[in-house]
């Protein structure tokens, strides 16, 4: 099958009915967030002068809060998309994913990337992995004197294990349950910026692939982000 | 001559807040042309074809441009989009479809039913304005339409 394209059914196929109710409401929901902030600009536009420095920020608030909201909703929208994309299963030269991504995201220093055996999947959803995956240890490691990101894989029995190590902020291995789902944060936003979607999508794509996805880590000491794909297309 | 007779701009819109959001951008980008506001497909279509509450509408001036909503209670806007495109006599009427829905799926279908422009309302209020200006001037002042 090597360089030849298989049917999409290949992949897991999501929870349809839930995910149908997930981009119902997503996008149902944008329409009056779309408004407050409408409203909120009007605001500000006509009568913005007419208000003192507080009711100023106060107006300021009920924006970010409005534009909060719909970035939230926006990544709703945007996980639900991941289950109901028409996914192609294709071989897949990791090295150059990595490659690719890593100088997208402009990562000084360059992570260390050993040798990364090919896999099977959907290239941009995987491509969608390494981009959160190496975004989040870039975020882990901004603080860092001498940041190090270091890029390998494992061979194992039926799949092959992909992992990305940092010496960055780290986590308690208390509260690795609430990584990879959505909204949940271990850091507050100035140490971690970011909705907390990226790693639900990480999970939603890995698990659409049949694979898996987890974390090590401990609390100012690094982290390691994993996941492992299947080295045959799920049944 | 009643009031619909030189309506140039028929915005199609469930929505109160966007309905109020263009008509307030036309009116920044100093486009005064006469608009009409349908709320529903239901209405757009007898605006056009000059039905129920339109009967004594002159069916010879037709609107410069549509601006077309998608998800709309009763009618939607594919349904509309798709009833004037396949008649003769509607065919030519620029419809720009304004939507919050940016789905491959919606955009490529009104492309095959023969959608003349598809916009994605933008959520940042100066960015809706100004994309409304720039549909209005376009189509109420570059483009020519068939007479």
């Amino acid at each position: 099958m090597n360089g030849a394209r298989v049917a999409s059914a290949a992949l897991q196929q999501p929870d349809t009915e839930l995910d149908r109710l997930t981009y119902a409401v997503s996008h149902d929901l944008r329409a009056p967030v779309r408004a407050v902030l409408g409203y909120t600009a009007v605001l500000d536009e006509d009568y913005g002068t007419h208000l003192d420095e507080e009711g100023r920020r106060l107006l300021a608030i009920v924006s970010r809060e409005a534009q909060r909201t719909l970035s939230m909703i926006d990544a709703l929208l945007e996980l639900s998309r991941i289950g109901r994309y028409d996914a192609v299963v294709e071989p897949l030269d990791m090295m150059s994913i990595v490659h690719e991504v890593a100088n997208e995201l402009a990562i000084v220093p360059i992570p260390c990337i050993n040798a990364l055996p090919e896999a099977r999947g959907d290239r941009s959803l995987i491509r969608r992995v390494w981009l959160e995956v190496l975004a989040n240890a870039r975020i882990a490691t901004r603080a860092r004197s001498t940041p190090s990101i270091i890029v390998w894989a494992t061979q194992e029995a039926d799949r092959v294990a992909y992992h990305v190590k940092d010496n960055g902020i780290g986590f308690d291995m208390k509260y690795r349950e609430k990584l990879f789902a959505i909204f949940q944060k271990l850091h507050h936003d100035r140490d971690f910026p970011g909705l907390g979607s990226g790693l639900a999508a990480v999970k939603q794509i890995v698990c659409r692939h049949g694979g898996e996805a987890w974390a090590e880590g401990r609390a100012g000491e690094g982290a390691t982000f994993s996941f492992a794909l299947p080295t045959r297309s799920a049944p | 001559m009643n009031d619909y007779d030189d309506v140039d701009i028929l915005l199609v819109e469930d929505s109160d807040s966007d309905a109020e959001m263009t008509q307030r951008a036309l009116k920044k980008a100093n486009i005064v042309n006469r608009l009409y506001w349908a709320r529903d497909g239901v209405e757009a279509l007898d605006f056009i074809h000059c039905r129920g509450a339109f009967v004594e509408r002159d069916s010879h001036h037709m609107p410069k441009v549509l601006l077309l909503d998608l998800k709309m209670p009763r009618l939607d806007g594919i349904d509309v989009l798709r009833e004037l495109k396949s008649e003769p006599e509607t065919r030519a009427i620029p419809v720009v479809i304004m939507t919050s829905s940016n789905q491959d799926r919606d955009i490529e279908e009104c492309y095959r039913l023969g959608v003349n422009g598809y916009v994605t309302k933008p959520v940042q209020a100066a960015a809706f304005s100004e994309a409304i200006a720039s549909i209005g001037l376009y189509w109420l002042t570059v483009n020519e339409v068939q007479r």
